[in-house]
């Protein structure tokens, strides 16, 4: 088999059973999947459906252990790195405030 | 499927004390878009809310009227993008390809690269369409998963798979059901099930 280079391309591989049990979105995918809308060219015009594409698959061995919308928040995480809208250093800071204050309560 | 909370609990994913690693990167990027005044918290509420209310019932009100209207049919195979303009639904920059299925030919959809969907029409993607199973295989043994989705097609219809990409999203236009003839596009709309249009499945038979 050739070596893949993109994680996402996996048309055509063996694969399992299908579950086709209907999920209903938790409230965390939803405001994800907003934030991401939220960022195309008609929003805040931060990113768009490539970028946002290329972000995903450059999540590289990440991309099979994540699920569908942590690969959608970890990788809009690093866009907006990318684009100096916040920093890691700003990300990490705020995720231990609210780990903080979520651990209190 | 419609999407139904009980409305009487309030974000209880977000209340209790056993949040997930990703639930809290999840309120931290939003705490952080809202403090650098890139997004405010109205708008993302606003934006949950337009989506969960987008359900595939407008496909569905779609295909009946072009099986109703030939008219309307030819202009949705021809330019599906602008065909649908006048449903209020926008494709942005993105183009929609409506494809129709015959006695001889019936077509499926798929993403495998991510997730790629109409859903400005359809609402959001179910779970299976995004998983990596149907990714890895329809494109490899449609039949089989057709079948795993009760779809048992004759030997001799053609089955094509067509992979969707960022710029292209398809919707499948099923063939009309037998028995179908005299019914109203609303009864004919209610038969347009959300599978047939992404096509693992077939419409339901009138009963």
């Amino acid at each position: 088999m050739n070596q893949k280079t993109n994680p996402a391309d996996i048309g055509g591989e063996p694969g399992g059973p299908i579950e086709t049990d209907e999920h209903e979105l938790a409230f965390w995918e939803w405001r994800v999947d907003a934030m991401n809308q939220l960022m195309r060219p008609v929003g805040a015009n931060l990113s768009n459906t490539h970028e946002g594409r290329r972000a995903i698959e450059a999540l590289g061995e990440d991309y099979e252990k994540l699920n569908y919308y942590e690969r959608k928040l970890y990788s809009l995480q690093a866009l907006l790195i990318e684009k100096d809208v916040f920093t890691g250093a700003e990300f990490d800071a705020k995720l231990a405030e609210v780990r903080g204050r979520y651990e209190k309560a | 499927m419609a999407h139904e909370h009980d409305h009487k609990e309030f974000q209880p994913d977000t209340e209790g004390p056993d949040l997930t690693e990703t639930q809290l990167r999840e309120i931290a990027m939003r705490e952080l878009l809202i403090e650098k005044d890139v997004l405010t918290a109205d708008q993302i509420r606003v934006q949950v809310e337009a989506w969960e209310q987008k359900t595939p019932a407008l496909g569905g009100k779609i295909v009946a009227r072009a099986w109703e209207e030939p008219d309307f049919r030819n202009r949705l195979l021809e330019d599906g993008t602008a065909a649908v303009v006048e449903y209020d639904v926008g494709m942005g920059d993105l183009e929609l390809k409506v494809i129709e299925n015959t006695p001889e030919v019936h077509n499926v959809v798929v993403c495998t690269l991510c997730s790629c969907y109409p859903r400005t029409i359809l609402g959001l993607p179910p779970a299976w369409y995004k998983s990596f199973n149907y990714r890895r295989r329809v494109v490899r043994e449609p039949r089989t998963v057709l079948a795993e989705f009760g779809t048992e097609l004759p030997a001799d219809v053609e089955v094509r798979v067509h992979d969707s990409t960022a710029d292209l999203r398809f919707l499948i236009l099923p063939l009309r059901p037998e028995g179908t003839e005299g019914m109203s596009q609303e009864e004919l709309a209610d038969l347009v099930n959300r599978d047939s249009m992404i096509g693992v499945s077939l419409p339901r038979n009138p009963s």
